[in-house]
Order: C-alpha cells, then sequence, then structure tokens
C-alpha cells in the first residue's frame, strides 16, 4: 500500500507543493519584515534591493511603544498564568470527580466561549468604569482570564482523561497525597499539553485587539492598539506599523517554535490513545 | 503477628453490591489467593484492603491496627496492578525508590535498597531505563520490585501475570512463589486463574458475585468443595455433576445405581447433586460389568497423551472419564463405577455439600 502511493506522487511533487503553499503562507510575513527594515524614502519601491535601517525600531523605541509593548507582555503573561492557576486544577477536577452535573458543567464552562465577544463590551465598558478597572492592566488581565480559562479547562482535561487512573492509585499506595500526586505523577506526564495550553493561552490573550480597544485608552493599551496609533492624520506611518507588527508577531513565533513540538502532540492528543 | 482481617465488608457502587458481608481472617505471611471469575469481587475486595476503595460498611484490620478509614499511604501495603502502572516519565530506578523518596527515606538508603532489589529481580542492567524501553516481564519485575522495595507490611497482587504471555507466566509464577518464601511477607494474590491459584497459594479464598464460596488450602478445596459452584469451579477437566436421588443405600437414577457413601445424611428420597472427579470414574474390564454403576455411551474421546478424556452419556446425563490412555472409541458402550468414597453431595437446592 505504502509504496503504491509513493509510486503514484513521487516526492518533489510533495515538496513543490510545499513550497508553493508556504510561499502564499508565508508572504504577508516577508514582505511585514522586509517593510520595517526599508529607509523611510523608498519604503513602497520594487525590488528587494535597499540598504537595511533601523530608523524605525529606533523610533518605536523613544516613543509611547514600549510601554505599549510592556503592557502587552503583562496582561498576556498574568491572564495566562493565572488562567493555568485556576484552570489547571479545574480541568483535572473535572477530568476525575464524578459528582452529579459534573458533565454538565463542563458544558457552561464553554458557554462562556460560545457567545460573541462584541456581546459582552457594553456591560463589560460600564461595570470596568464602575468598578474603576477601565484603562487598567487589571481590568485586561480579568477580561483574558475569563476566555482563557474555558480554554485551559477544555484543553488540558482530554490530557488528564489519558492519564491512566492507576498510576495516581500507585502512587496513592506509594505514600501520596492527592497534591503530591497531582504534582509529582499526573501534572508532568501531561506537560506537553500544559505547554501547548499555555501557548495558545498566551497567544490569544497577546493578539487581542477588541478588548484593549474597548477596554483601554492610554494607561493599559496594549501594542496591537499602539500600532493603530500611527495610523494618524498627518499620514500613515507605514514603516513603525510593520516595525511595530514584527516586534508584536517575534514572541508568537519564538513561543510557537519553542513549544511546536508538544504543540502539534498536544493538539492530536486523545486522538489515539498511548 | 500482623494479619489483614475483614469483618462484614460490604462494598456498594449505587445499586449494584460489588462485595457482600466479607469475613476474612489472612494469617501472617501468607500466600493468599482470591480466586473467582471476573465479576465476583475479587479485585473490589483487594482494592479496599488497599484502600483505593472505600468499604460501604464492615471493618478492615491490617495487624491490630483499624484502618477502614485511612488513606493507602497510611496503611504500609505495597500493591502490584494488572497494567504495571509504571510511572512512564521516571527511569526504572526513580520507579523502585518514589515510594521511599516521598516518606522521605535518606537518598543513600533509597539507592542501597535499590540495588539489592534489583539484584533479586534481575533489573541491575534496567535501572537506567525508561519503561517504554522494557518488555513485558521486565515490567513486570519493576513492578514487584516497586512493592519489595518499599518493606511494606502486606503485598496486594490485582492479577500479575495476566498480561503475559503463556510462557513468561509460569516462569513468573515460580519466582512470585520463590519471593514470597524468601521475604516470608504476607501477600494477597488475585487471578481467576485456578492454576495460578492452586500452585501458588497456601489459602485459597473462592469468591462469587461478591460472596465467598469457600477459604482453604488448595488440596482442601480440591478435596471437599464446600458447594455446586466451587466443586465445579476447581479441577480440569470439570468435576461431574449427575442429578440422581437417594434410594435407601444407593443413588438411584431412570438407568443406574451409585452406591452411597456411609451414614448419608439426607432424607430418602431426597434429590441430590452427586459430584464426581473425571479421574475417579472406573472404567470396568467388560467381566466385571456386573458390579458397575451404569453405562457409558461414548460420545467424544480426547486423546492427551498420557491420558483419554472420555465425554459421553451417562443415565441421560453428560459424563466426563479421565482414563490411562485407551483406545475406545465414539459409539463404544462401557461399564463404569462411581466409587462411594470419591463422590461429592450437594443438596440439590442450595447447591451445598452434604457428605
Amino acid at each position: 500500500m505504502t509504496t503504491r502511493r509513493r509510486h503514484r506522487f513521487p516526492h518533489w511533487r510533495g515538496d513543490v507543493a510545499t513550497a508553493a503553499l508556504l510561499l502564499a503562507v508565508l508572504f504577508p510575513f516577508f514582505y511585514l519584515i522586509q517593510l520595517s527594515f526599508r529607509p523611510k524614502e523608498d519604503i513602497f519601491a520594487g525590488g528587494l534591493l535597499f540598504t537595511p535601517t533601523l530608523e524605525h525600531y529606533g523610533a518605536l523605541w523613544h516613543g509611547n511603544f514600549p510601554f505599549s509593548f510592556v503592557n502587552s507582555v503583562v496582561t498576556a503573561a498574568s491572564a495566562t498564568a493565572l488562567a493555568l492557576l485556576f484552570g489547571v486544577p479545574a480541568a483535572y477536577a473535572l477530568s476525575r470527580a464524578s459528582f452529579r452535573g459534573s458533565r454538565r458543567i463542563g458544558l457552561w464552562i464553554l458557554v462562556t466561549r460560545m457567545a460573541p465577544p462584541i456581546a459582552f463590551t457594553i456591560p463589560l465598558f460600564i461595570t470596568f468604569r464602575f468598578l474603576g478597572l477601565h484603562d487598567t492592566r487589571t481590568g485586561l488581565v480579568i477580561v483574558y482570564l475569563t476566555f482563557s480559562l474555558a480554554l485551559v479547562i477544555w484543553m488540558m482535561k482530554p490530557f488528564f482523561d489519558a492519564v491512566p487512573r492507576e498510576l495516581e492509585e500507585a502512587a496513592a499506595i506509594d505514600g501520596c497525597g492527592t497534591w503530591t500526586t497531582f504534582l509529582t505523577i499526573t501534572l508532568p506526564l501531561t506537560a506537553p499539553g500544559l505547554a501547548a495550553t499555555a501557548v495558545i493561552c498566551f497567544i490569544q490573550s497577546w493578539n487581542d485587539f477588541f478588548f484593549a480597544l474597548i477596554l483601554t485608552r492610554t494607561q493599559a493599551s496594549t501594542a496591537p492598539v499602539a500600532i493603530v496609533g500611527f495610523i494618524q492624520y498627518a499620514g500613515w506611518e507605514w514603516g513603525r506599523m510593520a516595525a511595530a507588527g514584527t516586534l508584536v508577531m517575534m514572541p508568537v513565533v519564538v513561543f510557537s517554535v519553542l513549544v511546536r513540538k508538544y504543540l502539534v502532540r498536544g493538539l492530536a492528543a486523545g486522538s489515539v490513545k498511548g | 503477628m500482623s494479619t489483614v482481617s475483614l469483618e462484614g465488608v460490604w462494598k456498594r457502587f449505587g445499586e449494584v453490591v460489588a462485595v457482600r458481608d466479607v469475613d476474612l481472617n489472612l494469617p501472617h505471611g501468607g500466600l493468599t489467593v482470591f480466586l473467582g471469575p471476573s465479576g465476583c469481587g475479587k479485585t473490589t475486595t483487594l482494592r479496599m484492603i488497599a484502600g483505593l476503595e472505600s468499604a460501604s460498611e464492615g471493618r478492615i484490620l491490617i495487624g491490630e491496627r483499624d484502618v477502614t478509614f485511612l488513606d493507602p499511604k497510611d496503611r504500609n501495603i505495597a500493591m502490584v496492578f494488572q497494567n504495571y502502572a509504571l510511572y512512564p516519565h521516571k527511569t526504572v530506578a526513580e520507579n523502585l525508590g518514589f515510594g521511599l523518596k516521598i516518606r522521605g527515606v535518606a537518598a543513600a538508603d533509597i539507592a542501597a535498597r535499590v540495588a539489592s532489589a534489583s539484584r533479586l529481580l534481575g533489573l541491575a542492567e534496567l535501572l537506567e531505563r525508561r519503561p517504554k524501553q522494557l518488555s513485558g516481564g521486565q515490567m513486570q519485575r519493576v513492578a514487584l520490585g516497586r512493592a519489595l522495595v518499599r518493606d511494606a507490611e502486606v503485598f496486594l497482587l490485582d492479577e500479575p501475570l495476566s498480561n503475559l504471555d503463556a510462557k513468561l507466566r509460569v516462569q513468573m509464577r515460580e519466582e512470585i512463589y520463590k519471593l514470597h518464601r524468601r521475604i516470608g511477607k504476607s501477600m494477597i494474590y488475585v487471578t481467576h486463574d485456578q492454576v495460578e491459584a492452586m500452585t501458588l497459594a497456601d489459602r485459597i479464598v473462592i469468591m462469587r458475585d461478591g460472596v465467598v464460596q469457600q477459604v482453604g488450602s488448595p488440596l482442601e478445596i480440591f478435596d471437599r468443595p464446600a458447594n455446586v459452584y466451587v466443586a465445579s469451579f476447581i479441577g480440569s477437566p470439570e468435576m461431574n455433576l449427575l442429578d440422581l436421588r437417594r434410594a435407601g443405600g444407593t443413588l438411584a437414577g431412570s438407568n443406574c445405581t451409585v452406591e452411597a457413601p456411609p451414614g448419608l445424611a439426607a432424607a430418602p428420597d431426597a434429590a441430590l447433586k452427586v459430584g464426581i472427579r473425571p479421574d475417579h470414574v472406573v472404567v470396568l474390564p467388560a467381566s466385571e460389568a456386573g458390579s458397575a454403576s451404569g453405562w457409558l455411551d461414548v460420545d467424544v474421546c480426547e486423546q492427551l497423551g498420557t491420558t483419554t478424556l472420555m465425554i459421553g452419556g451417562f443415565d441421560g446425563q453428560r459424563l466426563r472419564v479421565l482414563t490411562p490412555r485407551s483406545n475406545a472409541r465414539p459409539g463404544d458402550r462401557l461399564a463404569v463405577r462411581l466409587p462411594a468414597d470419591r463422590l461429592h453431595l450437594f443438596d440439590d437446592d442450595s447447591g451445598e455439600r452434604i457428605a
């Protein structure tokens, strides 16, 4: 079967198809990156021959962008950390416990993700104004947390389901209590899933534009919002936008590359036991 | 001296009763086998002793200590799981030492005990491997080793050999036997394999539907099964069970007469289940046909090499007869005698032994 299939589809065809697909997918990224290094004068000039410059990055550094970037890092990282802190034990509990309505609780948690985010903006805006959370990092973290929690719980539950109970029972006999078992046996076994979940969680918060735009003004505005700020009456600052875009993109790329092995395995987990 | 005792232990899962009023007293240092078909409650009973299930009712004692409400970690037990349950992210050495590490034993002490257990089980070369890199037999040894290093009071083994192939199983059975003799700890061993039970046990507990049917040494159970269920469960080929009726000093069927054992405590004319092991049935030469209990119409002849198993009709009922190698053929009619001293008599209603 395998040999026949190989015969019918020679290697080079697959390679060509892969290359074409990659080119199509990656073109916007490369375009953005090269744009960020182009001198202001010939920013839309054709051809790849130009003298790379860091002027746009320099301009960003001296502007307000670093502040927004730090806001992004802090809010996304805090939201991820908190979502894991609360979501992982919740997923474990849902995976292991059999109490009345435990399945329904899982569904209710998912329901929080079903409504379109825009439906929450007005209530959130008014509530945040009332609570003094408007334009604060704390406020953003809270919003991101509500959305990330469901993600963490639903992503981690299958990983915990896949850990055989016997292992935990063996640990119990070996002398572990519930927490020691969880921390020394169960959690290490789900580490790939944890990494994948953390990355997806982080990216989700990091990439958010909508809530950051609505719920922040100056103090807590994040990098994606700051990018829009480069669209001004005086003209669109393409170079800075490209440089900022590249910087915003970088953590996502770096994280994905770091955990890509786990990411693939993580997302495919549950499909085959083992 | 430490023993495991169960006093009136019940286990219910919702409406389902898995274990029903079990009373057991297991002696110190013995190897006790819980034997029964799947779903008979033997594993549940073991898990209750381990503390992995809570008893719905009753008390469990290990030594003098009431452990009914203690966590597994406080019971000082070690357990070998059916699928080994080795920690996949730890090496063999870490798997072996984990229980000690958790209990705060010093690292040097752990290393020494892991080394001695691995020598005992032939694992010395494998200490740095992970479970995935081991064969089934090796995993089994690691699982045993993990229990051994702990120096627990009681060892619980839940069908430890059922995942091994037949040859390895016999080999590991021997090893467990020797191991038990060597360390002299109390072991409780769950299996559905009567051969394992017969060869390993000091004492067998036969269970069915959550109820203990009989407790005794392997030979006691083989020689004097307490009821029809035990009689047919233990022994291979299975014991014959004939429906006969008492008629004075004999047991009669419609077309056979079997001499009853003396002092039979059954009402005259009572219906009885009469058991006899296939190798206890005597095939008579034609010249002694006069003393026959009845006739066997041979349907099937299984040649087993040393012996021949004949299956056929006896008084309209099925009878298995195991004889030294014979050249009987299907269709033969043989005179057979059921010796009175080899009979097991059971009450027809309750199935309990009466003689």
